[in-house]
């Protein structure tokens, strides 16, 4: 078993000291370390998200639940969700999104930033400061009850901070760390790729795998779900995507 | 013939006169010479005589010249005939309101068509077994009933490809441990003439299931490698893995079916000897000329399916075009199994999507590895989505055929339609039907491209599937759809004041509403939502909707009832009644005399 603690205890904090040219923060090649907070009425609870990207797959590791979602976009431009869970380092592969070009676009987008650039482009932008790796954007946007402020960090597409406010609920996204090494980014992807996969179309044939018949009663995050995880590998605020699409459109 | 003699009975008129007085009596007359009696001789026919076909009697007249009270031939004058009428004539006054009737003139026609069916040992060149996993009766049915509806017809009434098959009967489909089967197993059984357990791939039940070490010595020898050792050319069909249990179980030898490559194995199997049976499919010449002493064959022909995953390396330098995975290839002994193939075969091809399957001239073709998907290939109705594109299994048959036939002494093919299965598991009755309609496509054109008198066409299910009809949905109601009943145009509701559809699940994840999605496995992203939905506003019959289950179950299940057995050329006529599973084997050596021939190439 992974700890993930530990190993990130190990990098260096490089959030606001990154290399100031864009092309030593590279879009498709990063590691982003993110605190995430969630409070609703007097409950808090907080959450660690690794974002790993590289090429055409995108990582998403929660690192309390040990789980991992791993997206990859097809030559089509589908896009494949496998997901792995350290506890049993085994893996289930699902089918790849049935949406069309825009939808899919979007999907990627939400998977690989956080947010997607219609959301951000529904916000007002407050200001833009910087140079090359260090350029920042920060966005507000409000409605009725609900109100969300963005940092944005263009060269590298990554969500710095975003808070969103809807009602009595709270939600934030804090970027604590992140990194561009091509070793690093290919090691934290081959260490869960060893995982042995199941084509989720086996299953059937499988019912009498434990590991299988304790994981995939879980929910998903693609409909409804947010794709967060608590530490029983239980998933977390679908109406925190609900909110953002509500946000977007 | 039994002769009956009737003595001619004289009537005497008597005249009555009327309104007259009677006159005076006159002289007797003289008396006469004695008459002589007129008889009657009637001989019962049997059928076939040749005044009456089917039998009746032959009536002779004349008078008894010699007064000795039998009617000798001399002294017929006249005689008649008495025929029972022919057997539709007679049916005719019996039936009469049944005769013009469609339904019973095609069921006479049926039994007129088998009539000294062949089925003398050895007469079938070749044999064509078709597999539709998990194709229960229902799934037959209720696919029929939409290939029907989806031509025009209101269904019912509508006949699938093997449908028109002459002979029909039944499979036990049980394994020997276990009352609900497996692929593993029930393929075994009809590959082998031997039933095992349930997870087991090619050998008997004294296997352990998982346990390498009981793999020797317990192997089977499977239809495909008799005919293979017999000279025929060989060839495995699957729109599932290659790997997967019922095609392996035509080449493979395996004491789990999970074994499809290397990384799937513990590592006592590996060090114990096992093979994957990726490697078992590659190597399978080797290794069957090892086993049976003497045997020298050619390999495997034709090998068409999905799997690719279990043929390469776990390395992403190896992924092809049509990757649906970051890494494609699950091996993790580094082996790339294609291009071993391809050295063992240097004249055989390997393609890996559509464009290369349509290159291929079956003239010239001698031996083709196609792997066309990185798992599973795509449900029919899904198959538009594959990313480098795949052929279908019709036209995976036909191609097929085209090369396997080159072969004077003949081919063995098996061919399985693999999702029909997955739907089913996945709780959609569209994905499963629309493969069914595929599956029965692909034996029509098998049926087309064939010889009937010189090939055995066998098609079955390995298992059944929770999956019912079920209400009273009036004649053509759509088979997707919400029962409808008789004389209504309005959803029956059940007592809970909900309607619900025809088609069904025991078990499984139950309601989705997934739209145009025609990916059945989308519905594994999705939460169980077992039990009665409010379905009043749902189009039932959209690909993307799965239909209610009772027992919430991550996947639905297997079901234990027979399955349907269908077969038409030489030897069809032995497929009658209820019988165990490997009875199919036994049908297939009988026809092609596998065994006497291959035993015939051995030193």
């Amino acid at each position: 078993m992974l700890n993930m603690t530990h190993r990130w205890a190990l990098l260096p904090s490089l959030l606001i000291s990154a290399p100031l040219l864009a092309s030593e923060c590279p879009v498709d090649r990063v590691i982003a370390h993110y605190q995430i907070q969630h409070t609703q009425q007097t409950n808090s609870q907080e959450h660690e998200l690794l974002l790993v990207r590289k090429g055409d797959r995108v990582l998403q590791r929660f690192l309390q639940a040990q789980i991992s979602e791993l997206w990859f976009q097809q030559r089509n431009g589908r896009i494949r969700p496998t997901r792995y869970f350290d506890q049993h380092q085994r893996g289930i592969e699902y089918q790849a999104a049935e949406v069309n070009q825009n939808n899919a676009q979007q999907l990627w987008q939400e998977k690989r930033q956080l947010i997607t650039g219609a959301q951000r482009d529904a916000m007002t932008l407050l200001s833009d400061s910087g140079q090359g790796c260090n350029r920042r954007q920060r966005f507000h946007w409000q409605t009725g009850n609900s109100q969300a402020e963005l940092e944005w960090a263009p060269h590298s597409q990554l969500l710095v901070s975003y808070r969103l406010q809807h009602g009595s609920e709270f939600w934030q996204y804090q970027l604590k760390s992140h990194q561009h090494d091509r070793v690093a980014v290919d090691n934290e992807l081959s260490q869960l790729q060893q995982y042995p996969t199941v084509d989720y179309a086996d299953v059937g044939d499988m019912e009498n795998d434990p590991f299988l018949a304790q994981m995939i009663n879980q929910g998903f995050l693609q409909h409804g779900a947010s794709g967060f995880y608590n530490a029983q590998g239980e998933s977390l605020g679908a109406q925190h995507k609900d909110h953002d699409h509500d946000h977007a459109h | 013939m039994k002769k009956i003699y009737l003595t001619s009975l004289i009537a005497a008129l008597i005249l009555t006169g009327c309104d007259g007085d009677d006159g005076e009596n006159g002289a007797n007359g003289v008396n006469g010479e004695s008459g002589l009696n007129s008889l009657i001789r009637s001989t019962v026919l049997a059928a076939d005589h040749q005044q009456c076909e089917a039998g009746g009697l032959q009536h002779d007249t004349g008078l008894d010249l010699n007064n000795n009270g039998s009617l000798e031939d001399d002294e017929v004058t006249n005689t008649s005939y008495a025929c029972l009428p022919a057997e539709e004539e007679g049916v005719q006054s019996m039936l009469a309101n049944t005769l013009g009737n469609p339904w019973y003139q095609t069921g006479s026609n049926q039994v007129a068509d088998v009539i000294d069916y062949p089925s003398q040992a050895g007469n079938a060149k070749n044999v064509i077994l078709f597999v539709g996993d998990g194709m229960g009766i229902s799934t037959v049915t209720a696919a029929r009933i939409l290939e029907g509806q989806l031509r025009g017809k209101l269904g019912e009434e509508h006949v699938l490809s093997f449908g028109q098959f002459p002979f029909t009967g039944l499979a036990k489909t049980y394994n020997v441990d276990a009352q609900t089967p497996d692929s593993a197993g029930t393929m075994t059984a009809m590959m082998t003439g031997a039933k095992t357990d349930v997870g087991v791939i090619g050998v008997d039940a004294d296997i352990e299931r998982g346990n390498c070490s009981t793999v020797a010595g317990n192997e089977l020898t499977t239809a495909l490698e008799l005919a293979e050792i017999a000279g025929k050319s060989t060839g495995v069909i699957a729109t599932a893995r290659i790997t997967h249990a019922t095609p392996a179980a035509t080449y493979a030898k395996s004491a789990d079916r999970n074994w499809e490559d290397v990384s799937d194995m513990p590592q006592h199997a590996i060090d114990g000897g096992c093979e994957d049976i990726a490697s078992q499919l590659v190597n399978f010449k080797a290794n069957l000329e090892t086993r049976i002493a003497g045997a020298h064959v050619d390999g495997i022909e034709v090998m068409f399916g999905g799997g690719r995953r279990h043929f390469l390396p776990k390395d992403e330098s190896f992924n092809s075009a049509d990757a649906i995975s970051a890494v494609e290839g699950d091996r993790t002994d580094g082996r790339d199994l294609t291009t071993e193939w391809q050295t063992l075969y240097p004249n055989g091809q390997y393609v890996m999507d559509q464009a290369g399957f349509n290159a291929i001239d079956p003239a010239t073709t001698e031996r083709i590895l196609g792997l066309f998907n990185e798992s599973h290939m795509q449900y029919e109705a899904d198959r538009f989505n594959d990313v480098a594109g795949e052929p279908s299994l019709t036209e995976m048959t036909s191609k097929a055929i085209d090369i396997l036939d080159n072969n004077e002494k003949g081919f063995f093919l098996m061919v399985e339609s693999g999702r029909i299965d997955h739907a089913h598991h996945a709780g959609s009755a569209y994905g499963a039907l629309t493969d069914t309609i595929e599956f029965a496509q692909a034996i029509e054109a098998a049926v087309a491209n064939t010889d009937p008198a010189e090939t055995l066409i066998i098609v079955t299910a390995d298992h059944s599937h929770v999956f019912t009809i079920a209400g009273y949905p009036k004649r053509g109601n759509p088979i997707l759809g919400k029962v409808v009943p008789v004389g209504s145009t309005a959803p029956s509701m059940a007592a809970d004041g909900l309607p619900y559809t025809t088609l069904g699940y025991t078990n499984g994840r139950g309601f989705q509403r997934l739209g145009m999605e025609t990916d059945a496995d989308a519905a594994y992203g999705q939460s169980i939502k077992a039990g009665r939905q409010d379905l009043l506003m749902v189009d039932t019959s959209m690909p993307g909707f799965h239909q209610e289950a009772l027992v919430p179950l991550s996947a639905e299940t297997h079901a234990g009832e027979d399955v349907g057995i269908y077969a038409s050329g030489p030897g069809a006529s032995l497929i009658t009644g209820t019988n165990e599973q490997s009875l199919i084997f036994h049908v297939i050596d009988h026809a092609a005399g596998l065994i006497s021939a291959a035993d015939a190439q051995l030193p």
